[in-house]
């Protein structure tokens, strides 16, 4: 029955998929008719296509390489975990986090148990711990996470790590709730838990009824509010929101975009103006992965809808960015795994991106300047194409990351594409990204869609319950009518 | 209640899937293709253009025969020279000035340009004083600073028209131009160079033009005779899409190559109503035949893409490189440029929107050659905006500011032509004479110009191969 099941979802999947499951589904057939031993490793690849959710990516049961790199990514982990706090650092022995990385925790964590690298007691005692910081961990302005928090004493910090209330940032928390949705779905003991978590926030200011996301900068007792978040990481952080509940008709769907050919092939781009704004706008390949991962590029909630709006859809764009990478390296030769990263040094950011600020191949720091040396082949962004692009390309990546890790710390964020030389920065977003990546492939997509009505959804049906932190169910409707649709043609005006 | 809403959202999901391909492009045809081009006689109301346009050049002729390109500012380089001549020749044929005011203007410009001294005794400088026709730099103080092949290119082409129209001043042309040496501004290859002074005053010859600008101005050598063969192709070009279009621009690196690679009208209008989108030499008169396909495709993409963006943010846009009337005075206003689309920079590079303007001479242009609802609508916005005793304004605003209110030589010349394309096509009119001073002196194996000869194309086929070659029915050739 569940074999049946299998087979019809895969007669709608992607066409590479197809010849692969009526091979495996035949071979199958002809084990109950012979029982035949040959074909036993035929039969493993259907039981894991088979507890793989979702139809996208690579699938089935680690082979020993594979638990090795999880378990490279895991020491990370261990050796970063600070014993009294029970936190994790954000960098190699450097003790902070934000709240991108608290669900980089998260992540890393769930992957662990479910790829086994853990058991059923420490996950329990490291979750305990990290539920007990979300319970009453300190918020920026009472209302919401803060950029940064010290992974020792577990206090609001700047990025020098020094304490101070600098304001949220929407797109981090919104990969946090992600996470703590996530693993509430998957561990619905801790369910209650991570509700009441999310319950202690105020969303008034972060996202408003349309689902626009905002962040603040506070310095000197002053706060300056902004618009964030863009193609890309903009729709990802809004996937944490809806995944709450919360209306999101105006960051889930695609923005207005532009487009550029790069090698012959048409690429995506928000269209807001980084030149204005001053806020880049990079086509980078993290936020597609993860959306792929965690979602199948479909929005929370609403089974099969893929978000898109007038644009191309989430699935589009992320296939737009794999191909003009692996297409670069046809024609080129030169191996492209591009997305973000941090470094300890200026720039600290760099947008390490597919096209940005008006080239292609353009890698920017956060001070606005080029810094083409910095381009990298990213191990995280590697990782996460080789898990949703079965092909000869990302196999051939994987090769070129496989051994940058140090076999005590973790994985290095990768290789610089000038010289070939190692970038030994060691962080928890790549680690955890490898281990996310593995997960996916042993499971599928990460976010389930919820059997039952849990903690938080039960608050906010209690209409005589009012908490007055902008609760999804304490919104007007969003009024927004043409939300985010692209100008369509009109007719010239009468003279 | 989750079930229920599936076919809910299904339906919302085929609704989004559809939407986004009625929002797709359709591809292949350009409706700019099938636009005809502006013919026949001028109306009043294009006679008062003309006449409107002219103005400027009888306020701004000096005493030495040149015209200041920015109203009432001594000083001019030779592309606006080169619209000078260009308004000279449509003032004449339009009739606003008679065949003797005609005449003792371009003796009085001849007669300047051969008194000009050349930088490094090469060619002409990129400025010139009007007054004393001193070498200038752009503050218009005395001293050489490089010569600009575009610059060069350009008054090529209007010395070829105005030798091929007035025979009379043939002798006068040829002798200014057998003053060149070519031997760096075209190398053998046909690639074209520019000068300029390095730091240590020594001078550096830097390859100039970018697609649009590079094949127009070739052809301006390519008249003389010499071979512009890398120059004149369309390569290095790449696309992007705007507005369901797919546009070429010059694939050069900026950030490499430390030069602009705007795409704007002006270049495709010029080729378009100077050359009818033909190749250098094709003495056809039929202007329905271009011969030179890709440019006439060119064209219409850069044109196409500025009426769709009108017609999807309702912006009026015929962009160009224009003159302002405050700091920093002058502005590339793209199509694309530097890596961005409908892109506003100064020369070294910086970010200006504030000063996006429809260009009057671009305007016109697109006009001219496109017959078309956009086009009425682009004349209507541009017919009034001009000071009746000073020429036209350069560009409006289109932020609403209002219009640019600065004067020049190269809007109003190219204004001009526009309306004389109208009146009789194509502006180079072949007069059949082949036996000019020009054409004696370079077929001399001995003499200075025998140095360039390696650049120089073959001479002309002979015309019994022609007619061969006529009779033998179109294709063969």
């Amino acid at each position: 029955m569940l074999m049946l099941r299998r087979f019809q979802a895969a007669r709608q999947s992607s066409s590479w998929r197809r010849p692969l499951l009526l091979g495996a589904a035949a071979l199958c057939c002809s084990l109950l008719l012979a029982g035949c031993g040959v074909v036993a490793r035929g039969v493993e690849h259907v039981q894991g296509a088979s507890a793989h959710a979702g139809n996208i990516g690579r699938y089935g049961r680690l082979t020993n390489q594979e638990l090795a790199w999880a378990k490279t990514a895991w020491r990370y982990v261990e050796n970063n975990t600070n014993p009294d706090s029970g936190l994790v650092n954000g960098s190699d022995r450097l003790p902070l986090f934000t709240a991108w990385q608290a669900g980089d925790y998260l992540a890393s964590l769930v992957a662990a148990r479910e790829i086994g690298l853990i058991d059923e007691h420490e996950l329990d005692l490291r979750l305990s711990r990290l539920l007990g910081f979300l319970g009453s961990m300190d918020l920026s302005e009472g209302k919401l996470p803060n950029k940064a928090y010290n992974a020792i004493t577990g206090k609001m910090v700047n990025f020098g790590n020094q304490p101070e209330d600098i304001g949220w940032s929407a797109v981090d928390i919104g990969r946090l709730l992600m996470w703590m949705k996530i693993t509430g779905q998957r561990y619905p003991q801790f369910q209650e838990y991570l509700d009441k978590a999310a319950l202690r926030w105020s969303y008034c200011e972060v996202i408003d009824d349309c689902g626009v996301l905002s962040g603040t900068s506070r310095s000197k007792g002053q706060t300056s509010k902004y618009q964030e978040g863009r193609l890309g990481y903009e729709q990802l952080a809004s996937a944490g929101f809806a995944a709450w509940g919360f209306n999101t008709s105006l960051s889930g769907n695609t923005p207005k975009t532009e487009a550029i050919n790069i090698l012959g092939l048409p690429v995506h781009y928000d269209a807001r103006d980084a030149r204005s704004s001053g806020v880049q706008t990079p086509v980078l390949t993290m936020p597609h992965v993860f959306m792929g991962m965690e979602l199948g590029w479909r929005a929370p909630a609403k089974e099969g809808f893929e978000p898109g709006g007038a644009g191309p859809t989430a699935r589009q764009l992320a296939d737009e960015v794999y191909r003009v990478q692996e297409t670069r390296y046809r024609k080129e030769r030169v191996f492209t795994a591009r997305s973000d990263y941090q470094l300890r040094t200026e720039p600290y950011q760099v947008l390490d991106a597919v096209y940005v600020a008006g080239y292609p191949w353009n890698t920017v720091g956060s001070d606005g300047k080029e810094y083409e040396k910095l381009a990298l082949v990213s191990t995280r962004t590697a990782f996460g194409m080789w898990a949703l692009w079965p092909t000869d390309y990302t196999d051939r990546l994987i090769e070129v990351v496989q051994s940058l890790y140090d076999p005590e710390r973790g994985w290095f964020e990768g290789r610089l594409e000038v010289s070939g030389a190692p970038q030994q920065n060691i962080t928890l977003s790549t680690n955890a990204a490898v281990l996310e990546a593995l997960l996916f492939k042993l499971k599928g997509q990460l976010y389930q869609s919820e059997p039952a009505p849990g903690y938080f959804q039960v608050q906010l049906a209690d209409v005589f319950l009012r908490l007055n932190r902008c609760l999804p169910s304490e919104r007007p409707i969003c009024e927004a009518k043409s939300a985010r649709s692209s100008p369509g043609t009109t007719p010239l005006p009468p003279q | 209640m989750m079930r229920l809403c599936t076919p809910f959202l299904l339906a919302l999901s085929l609704m989004a899937a559809q939407s986004s391909a009625l929002a797709a492009c359709q591809t292949g045809h350009l409706p700019a293709a099938d636009y005809p081009r502006r013919a026949g006689l001028l109306s009043e109301r294009e006679m008062a253009m003309a006449r409107t346009a002219w103005k400027y050049f009888e306020n701004n002729t000096q005493p030495t025969g040149l015209v200041n390109a920015v109203d009432s500012y001594p000083s001019t380089t030779m592309w606006d020279s080169a619209s000078y001549l260009g308004a000279l020749v449509a003032a004449h044929e339009l009739d606003i000035i008679n065949a003797q005011a005609a005449d003792e203007r371009l003796g009085k410009l001849l007669a300047a340009f051969n008194g000009l001294t050349f930088f490094r005794g090469e060619l002409p400088n990129k400025v010139y004083h009007t007054q004393t026709l001193e070498q200038v730099d752009y503050t218009n103080k005395p001293g050489e600073i490089g010569f600009s092949a575009l610059d060069l290119g350009r008054l090529l082409v209007w010395l070829k028209i105005v030798k091929e129209r007035y025979p009379r001043h043939a002798d006068a042309v040829d002798r200014f131009v057998l003053r060149w040496n070519f031997d760096n501004v075209v190398d053998r290859s046909g690639m074209m160079f520019g000068a300029m002074l390095g730091q240590d005053k020594k001078v550096q010859y830097v390859q100039e033009g970018r697609l649009g600008y590079e094949e127009y101005a070739a052809k301006g050598f390519q008249l003389w005779g010499l071979a512009t063969d890398l120059a004149s192709r369309p390569e290095p070009y790449a696309t992007l899409p705007l507005y369901c279009v797919e546009v070429p621009y010059d694939s050069r690196d900026p950030r490499k190559y430390h030069q602009h690679n705007y795409v704007v009208s002006e270049s495709y209008v010029l080729d378009g109503i100077e050359f009818n989108w033909d190749l250098a030499g094709d003495r056809s008169i039929n202007d329905r035949v271009h011969s030179q396909p890709w440019m006439e495709d060119f064209a219409h993409r850069v044109y196409q893409a500025q009426e769709n963006r009108f017609k999807e943010t309702g912006i009026l846009t015929a962009r160009s490189e224009h003159q302002l009337s405050e700091a920093p005075y002058f502005v590339y206003d793209t199509v694309f440029t530097d890596g961005y689309a409908w892109n506003t920079i100064t020369e070294p590079g910086k970010h200006v929107p504030q000063y996006a303007a429809i260009s009057l001479k671009a305007a016109l242009g697109m006009w001219v050659l496109w017959k078309s609802d956009y086009t009425d609508r682009l004349f209507q916005a541009i017919e009034k905006n001009f000071e009746p005793g000073k020429g036209f304004y350069e560009g409006i605003l289109e932020n609403g500011k209002g219009p640019i209110k600065a004067f020049t030589a190269n809007n109003n010349g190219i204004m001009l032509e526009a309306l004389l394309f109208k009146a009789t096509g194509k502006l180079l009119k072949w007069s059949g004479k082949t036996d000019s001073l020009w054409e004696r002196t370079v077929s001399n194996p001995y003499g200075p110009q025998a140095r360039t000869r390696a650049n120089f194309l073959p001479p002309p086929t002979p015309a019994g191969a022609k007619t061969n070659c006529a009779e033998a029915g179109a294709g063969t050739c």
